[in-house]
């Protein structure tokens, strides 16, 4: 990219950056005034400062059944997403062409696919299992959704891990499973943590499958939240929203650390 | 650099390394196609080939990376052409040096031992007396990425040494360095493998680097093995025009053969010491060839005269290209005192025994 000369042009694209920003974060920062509301309606700008809605959160039941069953969906989601997605991307990178990219176009379906058309779809099969409205159920799901961004993440660290190394652990006396757990997984961890963190946070926010599967039993926090903005629309939407908001911004920065981290080791 | 090869120390139990008719296809390719040797204990046996020529699949097939559509690798007598690289027990070492990076020097050194259960005590004891044998005393705890390249290479020599492998198999290991480091580490892997006394089989695509290091150099074309001998044999005794070309510069010539005599274009006869079928062509090293000045009669069986196209001077020696007739003749002249000077245009004489003309087919 050509640099920018100093002078108008420079602040123009400097102008034009920062709206940008500010149109992709505002939205998000108001949440926070949104939710220090005492009132019961959302408002702008808020009639008062309190924490009340965030307490009420903290303390309602059904609320925190809701975010428990999240962790423990997006939790073994990403545990099971992780496995199949490491094992996939290191299988595949053994396969012969034709095989590695037709497994890739199955595996990576989920990204192009509407997710409303997986859920019906997912809805169908479960249906006749039983496996609507089970944790189990979300969690193959989610998994099923989220093994994309771990393939993504441990192919590119696989760069980092050459197959002459595991030739080298093989002519030493290493078999292929010590060879794999004593030189592959070491040098690919940070791209499975990565994709773990990354299945994690997106199966904690999916509500597109949760909206078909929670049935009455499971519902996910996200679900319970769009429920919320039709039935009961108050400001303790925006506190759990900044909760949320800290939590995948904390989880998001630890991902492109170890991402970076990757790339420097290759 | 040249060292006088003593023969190597003769095994009384037959080859240790024999590899029969081995064979191996990527696709309708033939990588490797009908390769049969045999190395005996204490051997250092170089592939030398340009590169496709197969060598690298040869050794991929020694090290069991790569499983042989046909044919027979015996380690000891015993077959191990379909056992997994794991169970071999050959020491190899990679042309990118394959270090583990997550490691530092001495794990590096000790993981074959790990993999065998070792105890620590004993492992760290080998690991010193590894990394003391390629002189890297006191490296221990370095990891790979802080050593220089001639370094990480001792540290992969050493990593597939540690565990006494029965024989060691090297890729094009000193590929990646430079000049002067490389021909110290020729030097110094060969005075190991002869202390050790290990069998060894070494892949090049460098002639002076095979020629340097081996006890037998075996020449790859397309797949097949051109011709296996000493280096020296190698040399003076091309059996086909691609090795007399690979190996060191030649002249070739080609015409009709009568007796052991060859017509070339311009009806000059070529006298060659042969027996056997008639040869393809024949060829003779640019310094077997004397120069002299036209009217000066040189003694040699065979005489060319031609005028000099250009010359360039090297140090220790000039070399001449000499038109004569329809041919270009390349000679090497050593730089001694009472070596006569010519320039572009002279007309010269050029003499040779019929004894260096070589046939080739």
């Amino acid at each position: 990219m050509p640099r920018v000369e100093h002078g108008w042009v420079s602040v123009f694209f400097h102008v034009i950056a920062a709206s940008a920003l500010m149109f992709l974060l505002l939205p998000i920062a108001m949440m926070f005034p949104l939710s220090l509301e005492p009132g019961t309606m959302l408002r702008f700008p808020p009639q008062g400062v309190s924490l009340h809605w965030y307490s009420d959160y903290l303390k309602d039941g059904a609320w925190i059944a809701s975010t428990i069953l999240s962790f423990q969906v997006a939790l073994g989601a990403a545990l099971l997403a992780t496995v199949a997605g490491t094992f996939a991307a290191v299988g595949l990178a053994q396969a012969s062409p034709f095989v590695r990219n037709a497994a890739l176009l199955i595996l990576m379906s989920p990204l192009f696919l509407p997710t409303v058309v997986a859920a019906v779809a997912i809805y169908g099969v479960y249906a006749a299992l039983r496996l609507v409205g089970t944790p189990l159920g979300l969690v193959a799901a989610h998994a099923v959704l989220t093994i994309p961004f771990v393939l993504l993440n441990v192919q590119s660290a696989l760069a980092g891990a050459p197959r002459a190394l595991d030739e080298a652990a093989m002519s030493l006396g290493a078999g292929p499973v010590a060879a794999f757990w004593q030189i592959k997984v070491p040098l690919i961890r940070r791209g499975i943590a990565a994709g773990a963190i990354f299945s994690f946070l997106i199966s904690f926010d999916e509500v597109v499958i949760a909206k078909f599967l929670s049935g009455t039993q499971a519902v996910t926090l996200p679900k319970r939240m769009l429920d919320g903005i039709f039935y009961e629309m108050t400001p303790m939407l925006a506190a759990i929203s900044v909760l949320l908001v800290l939590m995948n911004a904390a989880l998001a920065l630890l991902a492109l650390a170890l991402v970076r981290g990757a790339r420097k080791d290759t | 650099m040249t060292s006088p090869n003593p023969p190597p120390v003769a095994s009384a139990v037959g080859p240790v390394l024999a590899v029969r008719n081995l064979v191996k296809r990527f696709g309708k390719v033939a990588a490797v196609d009908d390769v049969s040797f045999s190395v005996a204990g204490g051997t250092f046996l170089t592939l030398l080939g340009p590169s496709g020529s197969g060598k690298t699949t040869v050794l991929r097939l020694l090290g069991g990376f790569e499983t042989p559509d046909a044919g027979s690798i015996a380690l000891g007598g015993a077959d191990i052409g379909r056992l997994p690289p794991y169970k071999r027990d050959i020491g190899v070492v990679f042309q990118r040096y394959a270090l583990f990076p997550h490691m530092n020097v001495a794990e590096n050194v000790g993981f074959s031992l790990r993999q065998r259960g070792v105890a620590t005590g004993e492992r760290a004891r080998r690991i010193t007396e590894a990394l003391e044998m390629v002189g890297l005393e006191g490296l221990g705890g370095r990891a790979p990425s802080q050593l220089s390249g001639g370094q990480q290479q001792r540290v992969a020599l050493a990593r597939a040494l540690v565990f006494k492998p029965r024989i060691l198999v090297m890729d094009e290991p000193l590929a990646a360095l430079d000049k002067h480091l490389r021909e110290r580490l020729q030097d110094e892997i060969r005075a190991l493998q002869r202390r050790l006394g290990i069998t060894t089989v070494y892949v090049t695509h460098d002639q002076a680097e095979a020629f340097v290091m081996s006890d037998i150099v075996a020449v790859m074309n397309a797949g097949k093995i051109e011709q296996i001998a000493a280096p020296r044999a190698l040399y003076e005794a091309p059996r086909t025009e691609f090795v007399a070309r690979f190996v060191g510069d030649s002249n070739i010539f080609r015409g009709p053969v009568n007796e052991s005599r060859m017509r070339l274009a311009d009806g000059v006869l070529i006298a060659f010491a042969g027996n056997g079928a008639p040869p393809t062509a024949l060829m003779v090293r640019p310094e077997k060839i004397r120069i002299g000045k036209a009217g000066h009669q040189n003694a040699g069986d065979n005489l060319l005269q031609g005028w000099l196209i250009d010359m360039r001077f090297l140090g220790d020696a000039c070399l001449y290209r000499v038109r004569a007739g329809a041919q270009e003749i390349v000679v090497r002249d050593l730089n001694r005192t009472d070596s006569a000077h010519f320039a572009a245009g002279d007309e010269v004489i050029l003499t040779w025994p019929a004894a260096d003309t070589v046939p080739l087919s």
